[in-house]
């Protein structure tokens, strides 16, 4: 008996098809869940720092669809989820596309797909029937991996930067990002947006890893469908990760729409077509820029905000728990002499892209606005420090994926993170008052992550950050 | 490769082909082995080329593919006067397709450097046919001769395209006296006559689960025709449901369950490709035989033909795969010597 069955369409299935493209870019196997009226294709990096999501609408996507959760014992399940190799289902809907100059002599008509997960008594396999002319039935069944998908959580609410453009304009913009770079650096100032696609240089004595790159396109905010970005406030994301949501979305001719908050606070992107709603989710990088003139100043409205917080949630069906820690404060004014702190403090592999001396002179106009602000240079270059930390990236991160492994635990946690929050939020206004709670906050952060494995699990380490 | 001192003998073999092209589609349709059992008659020459001794592929060049064709049998000094001692040896196979590309012959799908299928200039449409820039379109046909002198000597093969002459003289080895994969005409079980690119079509789709073995089962009724395999990640399965549209001819007595090495049957890939139309049939020790009618551009029709023996039954089948095909195995009596 089959839990789910649904029939798409040859178009559909070059869509769903250009979707697992899309998700094989994040991850080699994909998640999928299967409520009543939807299916969900899901894929997390391996780093657990971006995460995409397709939505296929029941009634819309696909030509047929039923999802009969099985009555076990105690209750009916209210969703299927289960995880396959994506190298699996992208042979087997690779090609299907209907091409003209193709002979249709074994083009596919329709595509059925069952799903049976017999607990002991019949076979669990994902199968997949194409139904091609002259009556040629190709069938493959696929194992799966019945575990439920990690969601990443992202808090709409709290986005308060948003704009929103054609999927074909950011493609072409996507085009001249330096096939080396890194980092994409998002920067609005006087009714401009650049689009910074960057290497850092990476030195390791006198060899040079890496050298520096950096591509600026320059956008008016007339391209935009909608544009409210806090002005000079920097964001930094991954091009990679980037490039794979322009990929698929470039196909479509669609409006991309990004939400954010702040860096360090995930990013996410959305559009929708016919049936199909797509969401990322990218992690954003705490403030990287050597000479960014703005931090101070967008911690500072930030902190007006009335719901500044972002908690970095991971959600897990069936149950969901949340955990959130306060994001250290962002108050990363950069410092003139940050290069030379920098350079005494040994990082954990892999190092963050550490802003040489030439990228830094290339972005020195906005130094006024560091000089603005003497009076807590010290205190801020040593928050700065510690937030740049791979080992604070790391417990974001870790945040940022986390699933329900221990639920009484995450209370504990969430409860002390509300309270440092809280602290946080409170003396924000005042520098000299904030140091400490950020600092503290900071501590939490850099020690732990930096003794542990990445590897480890988090809720071994909650010692650390309950007391 | 040696040179050929000037022999006053009348070589065994000699022939002219107008172009290389149909000889190296032919024969790259059995590229699987390094060397190919070369057998040269007053009807044509035959190129065997086998793999263990359980996978055998034959083109068969008529001399109507040459222009001109001759043969003269050497008279062998035994005194058997039915037994024809044909003139046979063999020549690396590799060396034997690289010369006869070295115009360009071989067009681009099938060349070692091939793209990745429809990269929008080669439809699939008749596949191996000349396009608007080969050589033969634009008039730079060239010609092909080739000579045997005799036992010993090399088999030469001299290309003239616009101007440019290449001799290449190859090697030829003892032949191996190989045996044929014996065939059972009068105890065939399945003969099936198919359009040859839904075969290639099925074994597609199937080596995407990059399986170790091909199940052919034939039905007297529906589904009729059935390929599967099973890979790491699942199983696949390829179904000729309405059988009397979709094959020629069909004439299955019984259920004929067989398997073979999947990248033995893949190895034909490149004939299902080439062909028009093929011919499966099964023996009753579940000898495969595909043979591929294709039709040269200019060459009239050629047949290229496969055998293959099938694996040995055993009881202990792994059930991944018995979900369809309910275990009714006998032990195959014996295999193949």
């Amino acid at each position: 008996m089959a839990i789910l069955t649904f029939t798409l369409s040859p178009e559909a299935i070059g869509k769903l098809y250009d979707s697992l493209v899309c998700l094989g870019k994040f991850s080699e196997a994909v998640s999928i869940e299967a409520s009543h009226d939807k299916l969900v294709l899901t894929a997390l990096n391996s780093s657990k720092s971006a995460y995409c999501s397709f939505t296929l609408i029941g009634n819309k996507f696909f030509s047929k669809y039923l999802y009969r959760p099985v009555r076990s014992s105690n209750q009916s399940k209210e969703k299927f989820t289960c995880k396959i190799y994506n190298k699996a289902l992208l042979s087997v809907f690779k090609g299907r596309v209907v091409d003209p100059t193709r002979e249709k002599d074994t083009a596919v008509e329709r595509c059925d797909v069952s799903v049976e997960d017999g607990e002991g008594k019949s076979k669990s396999r994902f199968v997949i029937k194409m139904v091609c002319r002259h009556g040629v039935l190709k069938t493959f069944r696929l194992t799966f991996e019945s575990v439920a998908p990690m969601h990443a959580l992202f808090v709409r609410e709290s986005a308060n930067n948003c704009w929103s453009i054609s999927s074909r304009t950011l493609k072409e913009f996507v085009e001249h990002f330096g096939p080396g770079t890194e980092q994409l650096d998002i920067y609005s100032e006087d009714a401009r947006v650049s689009f910074t696609s960057y290497t850092e240089k990476i030195m390791s004595g006198n060899e040079i890893l890496k050298q520096p790159l950096h591509t600026t396109i320059a956008v008016d905010t007339l391209e935009f469908g909608e544009f409210a970005v806090e002005e000079k406030l920097h964001i930094v994301i991954s091009v990679k990760d980037f490039k794979s949501m322009v990929a698929h979305a470039g196909i479509l001719n669609v409006l991309v729409k990004a939400l954010y908050s702040r860096p360090s606070s995930p990013m996410q992107l959305s559009y929708s077509d016919e049936g199909i709603m797509s969401e990322f989710i990218l992690m954003t990088i705490g403030e990287s820029r050597g000479g960014s003139a703005t931090p101070a100043n967008a911690s500072r409205t930030g902190s007006k905000r009335p719901a500044s917080k972002q908690p970095l949630e991971a959600t897990s069906s069936p149950k969901r728990t949340a955990t959130s820690m306060p994001p250290p404060p962002m108050n990363a004014a950069p410092s003139l002499n940050r290069e030379t702190t920098r350079s005494r403090i040994s990082r954990p592999s892999p190092p963050p892209p550490q802003p040489s001396v030439q990228s830094q002179s290339l972005f020195l106009e906005g130094d006024d606005d560091r000089r603005w602000d003497p009076a807590n240079f010290d205190g801020e270059e040593e928050e700065e420090m510690l937030l740049w930390d791979t080992g604070g990236e790391k417990v974001r991160s870790i945040n940022f994926w986390r699933a329900h492994d221990n639920l009484s635990k995450d209370a504990v946690t969430m409860n002390s993170a509300r309270r440092h929050q809280g602290s946080a939020q409170q003396d924000q206004d005042s520098n000299d008052r904030r140091r400490p709670p950020a600092q503290e906050s900071g501590d939490y952060n850099l020690i732990p992550t930096q003794r542990l494995a990445p590897t480890q699990r988090l809720s071994e380490v909650r010692g650390m950050f309950d007391d | 490769m040696s040179t050929v001192g000037d022999d006053n003998v009348v070589p065994i073999f000699k022939a002219v082909s107008s172009s290389a092209r149909q000889l190296f589609q032919l024969l790259n349709c059995i590229r699987f082995a390094a060397k190919v059992h070369v057998q040269i008659s007053a009807e044509g020459l035959r190129f065997a080329v086998e793999e263990s001794r359980v996978m055998q592929g034959i083109v068969f060049l008529d001399k109507a593919l040459f222009t001109t064709f001759h043969c003269v049998i050497p008279e062998t000094l035994d005194e058997e006067p039915d037994v024809i001692d044909l003139p046979n040896f063999q020549i690396s196979l590799s060396a034997l397709l690289e010369t006869l590309q070295i115009f360009g012959a071989a067009d681009v799908t099938s060349s070692r450097f091939a793209k990745p299928d429809n990269d929008g200039y080669n439809s699939n449409i008749r596949p191996g046919r000349q396009n608007a820039f080969s050589n033969q379109a634009l008039g730079m046909a060239g010609i092909c001769r080739l000579s045997y002198a005799g036992i010993g000597s090399p088999f030469s093969i001299i290309l003239e395209e616009s101007g440019v002459t290449t001799t290449c003289n190859l090697n030829t080895y003892e032949p191996e006296n190989p045996q044929e994969i014996p065939f059972q005409r009068d105890a065939m079980q399945v003969k099936i006559i198919m359009q040859a690119r839904w075969l290639f079509d099925a074994i597609s789709e199937l080596s995407t689960t990059s399986p170790m073995r091909l199940d052919l089962i034939a039905f007297p009724e529906a589904p009729y025709l059935s390929l599967s395999a099973v890979g790491p990640l699942g199983s696949a399965s390829v179904e000729f449901a309405k059988g009397r549209e979709l094959l020629e001819t069909f004439s299955v007595a019984e259920k004929w369950t067989q398997s073979y090495k999947f990248e033995m049957i893949k190895a034909a890939a490149e004939a299902m490709r080439l062909a028009s139309k093929v011919s499966v049939r099964g023996d009753e020790q579940g000898v495969l035989s595909l043979q591929f009618m294709v039709e040269v551009e200019g060459g009239g029709i050629s047949f290229v033909d496969f055998r293959f023996v099938p694996f040995l039954r055993e009881d202990d089948e792994d059930n991944e795969d018995a979900e369809d095909d309910e275990d009714e195995y006998e032990n195959e009596d014996d295999e193949f010597e």
